[in-house]
């Protein structure tokens, strides 16, 4: 049961990583496309736009090699539950506004913020939240008891 | 213990990978190669020449830029201005074409516009075979920074249409000027 627990652990690791890595490459290619999609939400200053545009490519990497390769992984966990709550919020705004718009996900060019992308987001966030627990409770056991 | 959904030693995992993400991303944008630099301002509109408009046909080659840094010539759609919007349309010299998903469209559009969501384009061919070619086809969206006008501008040059201008100012701009708005959904196909 436990094998079993690890297993998919592992699987949701690398499912996650992956998804991360390939939506933030073509980002990292395409800033000033990504910058588009994500202005077209209308939700923040053109600045913040473009610092979103440059940084969270990136992130999205770097979560994806920290969820794979097991290193700083509980970190990226948090950081994923965190963005997928971000990206919920901005798309259901989106679609609440009626804006039919590219959703930044991936490739830059589908308009695709729409139910579909909330429902994978919403799953794939609680597949984080799943390893998250499970880190959080290992993190837990592994540490020292206080001398008092 | 367990009962904490968040530590300090997980804190530092998420800000180390924050962190990581900056330095990289200056970094990259500094130091790679054929970089261009991204603005931190919106990008300006150039809009054409209003003489454009009253031409028998576009210029072969005008001295301007396009909102998108390529030069305005046959073939490719301008970019034009309110005064301008409106001048085709009191003239009856142009189809404004709403870029925009029915619902965007039925909550308010620019009066007389037909509505050409980019998704149903494929789907109305023929009749965009049948518009006048001598009519100029101004295709707009909410406003920059959305590009479904823009979209559809250049598939409309690609089926033939020489007279296709971008209004880039879109619903947000007219309304801005005190212009109003047409509500309902749309009558035609």
């Amino acid at each position: 049961m436990s094998d079993r627990k690890k297993l998919l652990e592992w699987a949701i690791r690398w499912i996650l990583g992956l998804v991360f890595i390939i939506a933030g490459v073509p980002k990292i290619i395409d800033p000033a496309g990504f910058a588009v999609a994500v202005d077209n939400y209308r939700l923040l200053p053109y600045f913040i736009v473009v610092v979103m545009a440059l940084v969270l490519p990136w992130l999205e990497v770097f979560i994806g090699l920290a969820l794979i390769s097991g290193r700083l992984w509980r970190g990226g966990a948090l950081l994923t539950i965190g963005l997928y709550g971000v990206f919920i919020i901005a798309i259901g705004s989106a679609m609440m506004r009626g804006l039919d718009i590219d959703c930044g996900c991936f490739s830059t060019g589908e308009h695709d913020a729409n139910f579909r992308r909330i429902i994978e987001d919403v799953i794939l966030m609680a597949g984080a939240l799943w390893i998250y627990r499970r880190g959080l409770q290992k993190n837990n056991e592994n540490r020292p008891v206080p001398a008092d | 213990m367990g009962k904490y959904w968040i530590n300090a030693k997980i804190m530092r995992e998420s800000l180390v990978l924050v962190v990581l993400a900056v330095i990289v991303a200056a970094a990259f944008q500094l130091f790679r190669p054929n970089s261009e630099l991204l603005s931190f301002d919106r990008p300006q509109i150039t809009f054409a020449a209003d003489s454009l408009l009253t031409a028998p046909l576009p210029a072969i080659s005008i001295d301007d830029s396009s909102a998108f840094g390529q030069a305005v010539a046959i073939g490719e759609p301008i970019v034009i201005t309110i005064e301008q919007m409106q001048y085709l349309l009191e003239t009856d010299a142009a189809i404004a074409l709403d870029a925009r998903s029915p619902q965007e469209f039925a909550a308010g559009h620019l009066p007389g516009a037909r509505n050409l969501p980019l998704e149903e384009l494929y789907e109305h061919e023929e009749t965009i075979q049948k518009w006048s070619k001598n009519k100029w086809l101004a295709t707009y969206c909410d406003g920059p920074p959305c590009d479904q006008g823009e979209v559809l501008a250049w598939e409309l040059t690609g089926r033939g249409f020489d007279r296709v201008a971008i209004f880039a100012p879109g619903t947000m701009g007219w309304q801005a000027a005190g212009l109003p708005l047409q509500k309902g959904e749309r009558v035609h196909e």
